[in-house]
């Protein structure tokens, strides 16, 4: 059963239960309360009816001192006040001892004639009708019994039209009362019936699915805090879902980085095995194959780089800038050589905190890809400073790149230009690298580059010590 | 001749196509990025096109997007393995699909396939004396005909079609009759031997010591 419906029903069970058996109250109080009335007019009445009957039988008695006081005499003494009163509804009789003198009434019960001289009220039912008997014995003749019979059908004829009205009332209140309970309570349950639905909505996928319920109550507060559950929900599922694309697309570039070298080994060394060669293109072959295992080897050194930098915790220590430089200064000065380049270093820094090799790797490749960036004899600068934190600039005045392509520059396997550094045997991984290495020395880099002009990397060192 | 463009941005695969499409006598233009690739087509004809889809500047969905290459049949070369790029590939209209990497007798089998397709295969080739016309299934040498059994001229067929290549007994017996044969590779020793003698081609047939045999035309 719904919960609209259970609230509905218990209520309207409630109301039933509780109109009813009001008025079955007052019903009864109003009942009683007639029949007392009943009781007291008619025992008035009957007192002077009584004391009537006694007074005529005295003058009789007076007028005709002796004369035996038979059944008949006394019949025609009650006779006619009963004819009076029978309009009334009121029947009368008159018992001398048990005999029967006169009566008008029903039959009466014999317990009532037992009476000693006081006065019995007795009220009873006789074929679908309500009697109201009152006996008593004759003031001064006690061998006399007066029984007054009152017909209160009226009474019991009120109690029912008056349970019917009772009845007719709360079918009509009960429906009116079940036509507006059911639109008060729909319209306050309904947002519980929009909850449900949007969860249901949220669990099928729609994640960006809410509920809009403006409530001061806490319906409203819960649909409140759904939404917020909602939104936490899309933002990490989405997040999820990016990094999988991420992940995914890293993959895809991967196999592509792998199976451009190992296509042309399995097909050079297909050649040399089954072609009818030229010793020109054997060499050219086995160069080849040399070429594409070289590239192989490095993609593999740089994925092993990568997969280092993602598990180990890091070892900072303080380490002296000048030597960082020197050290760097010999890895790249063959490089350097072969282009012909000038490189300036200027260092306004004495110590840095982080990892020697980490570092050291972190600018040899931003070195290495300005070196690829620059013509012959171009100069490639180094300037490393303090401007509140540790900075280190490396700037090329070499071929620069476009907005597009420095948008896409720290994405896995992404190359400026394909064919050329490729010859220079990058996987495309150094400025991933780059960035992981950054990142782990909570390290900030800003690349700022114009075609033609040059590119000017910024690592900016926020947790280092500035000397 | 046969000419096909190699559009692919690997120099040194674009290369291994190039020799190998040379080794069987094909002509060959090479193309290393998508500007290249509609470049060459302002000058060139080609019968076929080889077309990697990862190129620079316009990727190899873009080039057969923009109709670069006409009517002209086009296999792609790719990395790519997943099912919805090899839909889009096709539905793009190129004629066949071959992953990287390749064997070279794979990707020639798929060259000479979509040029028989396309009536510009090879029709007949001559060595010395003998011509094979491939269609008729007829070899003639010195201008008579000569009675080959159908498995003889399958045999021949494959060694021609691979031409400058050697082809192991395993790999003629796959391509030349099937994977469903069933037959020692004395078979294949035996059918070569016949078709040494038929076709006086004893100089061009060779044997590759301990792997299998190699049909060598001049280049």
């Amino acid at each position: 059963m719904k919960f609209w419906q259970k609230i509905f029903i218990s209520s309207i069970i409630l109301f039933v239960i509780v109109f009813n058996v009001g008025a079955y109250f007052i019903v009864s109080y109003s009942y009683e309360f007639t029949l007392q009335r009943e009781k007291e007019s008619s025992i008035r009445e009957q007192t002077v009816i009584l004391s009537s009957i006694n007074t005529s039988i005295k003058n009789y008695e007076k007028a005709l001192p002796g004369a035996p006081r038979d059944l008949i005499i006394l019949s025609s003494i009650i006779k006619p006040l009963a004819e009076y009163y029978s309009s009334q509804n009121v029947s009368l009789a008159l018992y001398k001892d048990d005999k029967l003198v006169y009566s008008s009434a029903p039959a009466i019960d014999a317990e009532l004639l037992k009476n000693n001289g006081s006065t019995k009220i007795y009220n009873t039912k006789v074929e679908d009708k309500r009697y109201l008997f009152i006996s008593s014995g004759i003031t001064d003749f006690k061998n006399l019994t007066f029984v007054y019979v009152r017909d209160i059908s009226l009474v019991d004829a009120y109690k029912r039209k008056v349970s019917q009205f009772f009845a007719r009332i709360s079918v009509i209140v009960i429906l009116a009362l079940s036509i507006a309970y059911y639109f008060i309570i729909k319209n306050h349950t309904n947002p519980i019936k929009r909850l449900n639905m949007a969860t249901k909505k949220i669990s099928n996928g729609a994640f960006n699915e809410r509920v809009n319920i403006k409530r001061n109550d806490e319906l409203g507060e819960l649909s409140n805090t759904f939404n917020a559950m909602a939104d936490s929900i899309e933002e990490k599922i989405s997040e999820l879902i990016s990094q999988a694309e991420k992940r995914q697309q890293f993959i895809d570039n991967l196999a592509h980085e792998m199976k451009t070298p190992l296509t042309s080994i399995l097909g050079y060394s297909e050649f040399l095995q089954n072609a009818m060669s030229s010793e020109e293109e054997r060499i050219k072959a086995a160069s080849y194959i040399h070429r594409s295992a070289k590239q192989l080897s490095i993609l593999s050194t740089q994925l092993l780089d990568m997969a280092f930098l993602s598990n180990d915790e890091l070892k900072l220590s303080e380490l002296k800038v000048k030597d960082l430089l020197d050290a760097l200064k010999n890895i790249v000065m063959p490089l350097l050589q072969h282009k012909h380049l000038c490189l300036k270093i200027s260092n306004e820094l004495e110590i840095i905190r982080g990892n020697e090799s980490l570092i050291l790797s972190l600018l040899t490749n931003l070195v290495e890809n300005a070196i690829k960036a620059s013509e012959e004899t171009e100069t490639i600068e180094i300037k490393v400073f303090a401007n509140k934190n540790p900075v280190f600039e490396i700037i090329d005045y070499g071929c620069g790149m476009t907005n597009d392509e420095l948008s896409k520059i720290l994405d896995p396997f992404y190359r400026v230009d394909k064919s050329r550094s490729k010859e220079s045997g990058g996987a495309g991984l150094g400025l991933s690298i780059v960035k992981k290495i950054a990142d782990l020395h909570n390290a900030k880099i800003e690349i700022s580059s114009q075609v033609g002009i040059g590119t000017k990397v910024r690592v900016t060192f926020y947790n280092s010590l500035t000397t | 001749m046969v000419k096909i463009l190699i559009v692919e941005d690997d120099k040194a695969i674009n290369d291994l196509i190039a020799m190998n499409l040379k080794l069987v006598g094909y002509e060959y233009v090479q193309a290393f990025n998508g500007h290249d690739a509609i470049k060459v087509m302002e000058n060139e004809h080609p019968h076929l096109v080889l077309l990697d889809v990862m190129l620079p500047y316009i990727d190899g969905f873009s080039l057969m997007e923009r109709k670069t290459f006409g009517d002209i049949p086009v296999i792609y070369l790719t990395a790519k393995v997943n099912l919805s790029d090899k839909i889009r590939g096709l539905n793009l209209g190129a004629d066949d699909y071959i992953v990287k990497p390749f064997e070279t007798v794979e990707l020639l089998a798929r060259i000479e396939a979509v040029l028989r397709r396309t009536n510009k295969a090879e029709q007949e080739v001559k060595i010395a004396g003998t011509i094979i016309y491939l269609d008729e299934h007829i070899v003639t040498v010195n201008g008579q005909p000569v009675d080959l059994t159908y498995r003889e001229f399958e045999l021949l067929e494959t060694l021609v079609k691979n031409r400058n290549i050697a082809l192991s007994r395993e790999k003629l017996i796959e391509l030349a009759w099937g994977y469903d044969y069933y037959g020692d590779t004395r078979t294949v020793d035996v059918h070569i031997t016949k078709l040494r003698k038929k076709l006086h081609l004893e100089s061009h047939i060779k044997t590759i010591y301990k792997y299998g045999y190699r049909l060598e035309i001049e280049r």
